[in-house]
């Protein structure tokens, strides 16, 4: 026997079942993550694969001025980082006879920051950053030659045989990305070396990696 | 057996909202396999890259409405980011940083016509066709006439969408009834703080009283 003080609950229950069956709410929900990000590329946003070129290197002069190139590569992050440096070997082609002389070698080339360019509109913590180059890589000018011979280089290539610290500081960009013309950090690098009369070569090369990281 | 007054109209009630194709039920909002409507949009790792197209995804929905005076769909939404990182400065993803549209709006075979849908001012433009200018987010909120989840989670039920009758029965049975709605999501992947992003839409479909 069905009570009809109950029956309000019962209809109200297949009211609720009733409902259920004819949706007439949905959801959606949105997901993502901005994972750290560190970017180091040329000056069009891309993979950095610059050449520093010495050729055609002059001929040993009377001169105590080094021959020298730059490349330049922009830096974002979206949090503190840090740079290193590493020197490949210094390979050679049509290398001659040494005959008792002096072949070129990574320490016959200075290296080191020429500048750091760091004011953007989407620059974080600007002005004011803290972009701080380690101690002796950092050049203003090269040094003059004295007596014709490899001059004292802060820093020289030979010096990042392996993965070195050259450059750290705060959080880059505030936002934007790699097509973004003012969220990065411009650095130049810079290679040098004086020409003398070493070995004879057609052709020398090293490859230098550069690896932005977390700090 | 006697009823009392109260209880005539509990029961008049149920039997109006049980039985298809009365008023009480003249509008429903589902998925395209005809379910509940309870989707995800994984826009993933968003690394920052050297584009300006947006990364974008898409939702569908069908809506059905035989409510003489139309229907309206509500938005609300909700916005969560849970930095992994501090800002040390920089910006983080915020609501105003996702774009969302309406891109399209079928209509089924069996749909009253001539029919003028009316998606909301700033809601009807695709997320996923706006260049990002200079790596940037290129969407500037509804009032420029590109919405973002942020003028949705700032104004609850916000209407998105309204129309007309949409055809004379709303059963999910019938495959030519219902309206299939596209909502667009866009989001430039940017130099943001690290951190991990959630948000919930939710859509109702009501009657135009």
């Amino acid at each position: 026997m069905i009570s009809f003080r109950r029956l309000p609950v019962l209809l109200g229950a297949v009211l609720m079942l009733a409902s259920a069956a004819f949706a007439q709410t949905g959801t959606i929900t949105v997901q993502g993550q901005n994972p750290e990000a560190f970017s180091l590329t040329d000056t069009s946003g891309n993979t950095l694969s610059a050449t520093i070129s010495f050729v055609p290197v002059a001929a040993p002069a009377n001169s105590t001025t080094v021959a020298s190139d730059t490349a330049t590569v922009r830096m974002r992050s979206n949090k503190a980082y840090k740079v290193s440096a590493q020197a490949g070997t210094l390979n050679t082609t049509g290398l001659g006879s040494a005959d008792g002389g002096d072949t070129i070698s990574l320490s016959d080339f200075g290296f080191g920051i020429m500048s750091v360019v760091n004011n953007g509109a989407n620059v974080a913590n600007n002005p004011g950053r803290a972009d701080a180059v380690v101690s002796g890589f950092s050049v203003s000018s090269w040094p003059a030659a004295t007596n014709g011979l490899t001059p004292s280089f802060g820093k020289k290539l030979s010096d990042i045989t392996a993965a070195t610290q050259v450059l750290s500081g705060p959080r880059i960009s505030t936002k934007g990305n790699l097509a973004t013309n003012n969220n990065f950090v411009e650095v130049t690098f810079g290679v040098a070396t004086l020409p003398q009369y070493f070995t004879p070569n057609t052709g020398f090369s090293t490859v230098i990696t550069l690896t932005m990281a977390s700090q | 057996m006697v009823f009392g007054k109260g209880m005539k109209v509990v029961l008049w009630g149920a039997l109006a909202i049980m039985t298809p194709g009365r008023k009480a039920f003249a509008q429903v909002l589902t998925n395209t396999s005809e379910g509940v409507l309870s989707a995800n949009i994984p826009f993933g790792n968003l690394t920052p890259g050297n584009s300006t197209t947006p990364a974008s995804t898409e939702i569908q929905f069908n809506i059905r409405s035989n409510n003489d005076n139309g229907y309206r769909v509500l938005a609300s939404a909700v916005f969560n980011v849970a930095p992994t990182s501090s800002a040390q400065g920089g910006t983080t993803v915020s609501a105003s940083d996702i774009g969302v549209g309406i891109s399209s709006v079928v209509n089924g075979n069996a749909t009253r016509t001539p029919r003028v849908d009316t998606v909301a001012s700033g809601f009807n433009y695709n997320p996923a066709t706006v260049a990002a200018v200079n790596g940037l987010t290129p969407y500037g909120g509804a009032a420029s006439g590109r919405a973002t989840l942020s003028d949705i989670v700032a104004n609850p039920n916000t209407t998105i969408l309204s129309g007309p009758k949409i055809a004379n029965n709303q059963g999910i049975n019938n495959q030519n009834n219902f309206l299939t709605v596209t909502i667009t999501f866009g989001l430039v992947g940017q130099f943001f703080t690290p951190a991990t992003l959630s948000g919930m839409l939710t859509l109702t479909i009501v009657n135009i009283p």
